[in-house]
């Protein structure tokens, strides 16, 4: 157990030095405020790189670990200028003492229950088959072998071969870190990426979204018996599911905002996404083009994101393309081919209404209301592209998906059965993790409406504001048009005096 | 309006919580209560156990397979609990229980033919070594590279 916690804690350290090193922190008080992304950042970035290496066969154990955390922390750190200026602080607006406490309240709510998952999951064995046949196979092989290019990655007794190495990277590095193989003490890093997620969904929002708002979202999320549930079968859905809110978070946070460093966290956790399962790409894909509409007059940055998306899948695709990996559950040209989706289009109906059903369940609790009245919040706020983003991207992910089983050659009743519980697990996720974002952003747009209708608004907004962290008074239309700091940081109107 | 739609999603997001958390606590419990007592034998062959996949036979195969081995799965005609068919189910978990060996398509790819209900010397292999446990058998063919 202590390596793998010492592992973990090489993950924090290279988030640390990594929120400078990415203009996600640039002072030390923004650093120390945003150190709850760190774990995060960090273990998906040496997800990121793990994955990477293990396709040339390059091992990355403790030693190398340690090095990385060093070399990372110390560039980062070096970075980080001393005490922040008044602009850049990053101090929260006054909120009612209740609100505060809520908030408080719902996240240590939060953390029992994760502590209680980590309690279990750590006597957990691999029990469901795509638990051990895949995910463990390949985090086992990598522990092994040290990396891909042998036959568990490229031959077909080892199909399906398609699924990127993110997960079982990380997993193979705790193999490494406790120095022996054991698939039930690595549920325990699983644990620690809910854990992660609840932490960065936190650094994400928590000057932006009243307190109370964004424990209470967070709580419902992890709460939500799916999420728990399927984190312990060592499948990659959760995992992805976390990585993909997270982007849509910190991206929807930039469109509705302005500021870069939502930008550069959310595109890493898109990145990462992309990289933890196929369907990874999908999504990221579709929160690109869903922002793209409405980042007028920044699409150069929308582009480099999409860029940096592409460069931290590209190897592995190369990987899938020079090693001429099979994938016999379906072909993407197939996608783009009228006639097969003609031949094959009575398959769409029973997808829509397989996956449709995963979504209004009471599995999720109360999930999809919550969505459905922050999108009619944000409207009547007028924050209209921070919905039309929720609302294309939730749209596009389900389509996505449903093309994914319209092109499958599985039956389509049984690819349904065996696995549209788990591939809905990030729609779901995804669109509610945003909840927080529209709900938080329509209160502000409440406030601004209030301030500009004179002088009795004025006051009310003072009022509002109260409610509201980080509240200033710049509608989302003129945080579009207004730059960001360097650094990064927030522009100097959009904190509060 | 907007002051009062934001504190409806307050309002569901808790209310979400009061109605799935106390089955997932439950379910978390239970597992715990149900896997704790599982030693650490039983949790590597846990996810043969939970499959109807006989791992015994397998623990069998381990004991008499080394790094570097290719192996062969000839097992009996049947079904697993997957649905899949018994030999599928095997060698599938064949691919994962006996890593560091690798599971190879072809007989004549093999140093090591593992027989599940089935005799490898139906093969028609020549074998150096031979073994046998109930229904379980380990012909190798020869030494791993």
């Amino acid at each position: 157990m202590s390596g793998i916690l010492f592992a973990n804690a090489l993950y924090f350290a290279i988030g640390v030095g990594l929120l400078p090193l990415l203009r996600i922190a640039g002072d030390r008080a923004t650093l120390l405020a945003r150190l709850p992304l760190a774990y995060l950042v960090g273990l998906a970035a040496t997800g990121i790189v793990a994955a990477h290496l293990a396709l040339v066969d390059v091992t990355l154990g403790l030693v190398e670990l340690v090095v990385l955390a060093a070399v990372v922390l110390f560039l980062g750190l070096r970075r980080v200028r001393g005490p922040e200026s008044a602009s850049n602080r990053l101090s929260l607006a006054p909120e009612p003492p209740w609100s505060r406490a809520l908030g408080a309240a719902a996240l240590l709510v939060a953390l029992v229950l994760l502590g209680h998952a980590f309690a279990t999951y750590e006597v957990r064995p691999l029990l469901e088959w795509d638990g051990w046949a895949i995910w463990g196979t390949r985090a086992r092989a990598l522990y092994e072998f040290g990396g891909a290019t042998g036959p568990v990655f490229t031959s077909e007794v080892y199909l399906p071969l398609q699924h990127p190495l993110l997960l079982p990277s990380l997993e193979a590095i705790d193999y490494r870190a406790m120095g022996v193989y054991d698939p039930t003490l690595a549920h325990v890093q699983l644990a620690l990426y809910a854990i992660g997620f609840l932490l960065a969904f936190v650094a994400l929002l928590r000057d932006r979204v009243p307190f109370a708002l964004v424990g209470l979202t967070v709580l419902a999320l992890l709460s939500a018996e799916p999420v728990l549930k399927q984190l312990s079968t060592n499948l990659a859905d959760v995992p992805l599911a976390f990585f993909v809110s997270l982007g849509l978070v910190g991206t929807g946070r930039w469109l509705a905002r302005g500021e870069r460093w939502t930008l550069v966290a959310g595109t890493l956790f898109l990145g990462a996404a992309s990289l933890t399962k196929s369907e990874g790409l999908v999504f990221a894909l579709a929160a690109l083009l869903a922002l793209a509409p409405f980042a007028r007059g920044r699409l150069r940055e929308l582009g480099l994101a999409a860029l940096a998306v592409a460069l931290i899948v590209l190897p592995w695709r190369l990987f899938v393309a020079i090693e001429d990996l099979p994938i016999v559950e379906y072909r993407f040209r197939n996608a783009l081919s009228p006639g097969y989706l003609s031949d094959h289009s009575d398959r769409v109906e029973p997808a829509v209404r397989g996956l449709g059903g995963e979504i209004f369940t009471w599995d999720w609790g109360l999930l999809v209301p919550l969505v459905a009245v922050s999108l009619v919040a944000a409207l009547l706020a007028r924050r209209h592209a921070l919905a039309a983003l929720a609302a294309l991207w939730t749209a596009l992910a389900f389509l996505g998906l449903v093309l994914v089983y319209w092109i499958s050659t599985i039956p389509i009743e049984l690819a349904l059965v065996w696995s549209g519980d788990r591939t809905i697990v990030t729609v779901v996720l995804g669109a509610a993790s945003l909840a927080a974002l529209l709900a938080g952003e329509a209160l502000e747009g409440s406030a601004e409406r209030a301030s500009s209708s004179g002088r009795d608004g004025r006051r009310e907004a003072r009022t509002q504001g109260a409610l509201v962290p980080g509240g200033t008074g710049a509608t989302e239309d003129a945080a579009s048009r207004r730059p960001a700091r360097p650094d990064g940081t927030a522009p100097a109107s959009l904190s509060p005096p | 309006m907007i002051r009062v739609a934001v504190a409806v999603c307050a309002a569901l997001a808790l209310l979400s919580s009061a109605l799935t958390l106390p089955d997932t606590w439950r379910w978390l419990a239970d597992q715990r209560d149900d896997l704790e007592r599982l030693g650490p034998a039983d949790r590597v062959q846990a996810p043969g156990f939970n499959n109807r996949l006989p791992v015994g036979g397998f623990d069998f195969f381990r004991a008499n397979i080394r790094r570097g081995d290719k192996v062969y799965v000839l097992a009996r005609p049947g079904t697993t609990v997957r649905g899949v068919d018994f030999p599928t189910g095997a060698r599938t978990f064949a691919r994962y229980y006996l890593l560091p060996a690798i599971v190879v398509e072809r007989p004549e790819e093999a140093t090591v033919v593992v027989g599940i209900g089935r005799d490898p010397a139906e093969l028609g292999l020549d074998y150096k070594t031979e073994l046998r446990e109930d229904d379980f058998y380990v012909g190798r063919v020869s030494d791993p590279a």
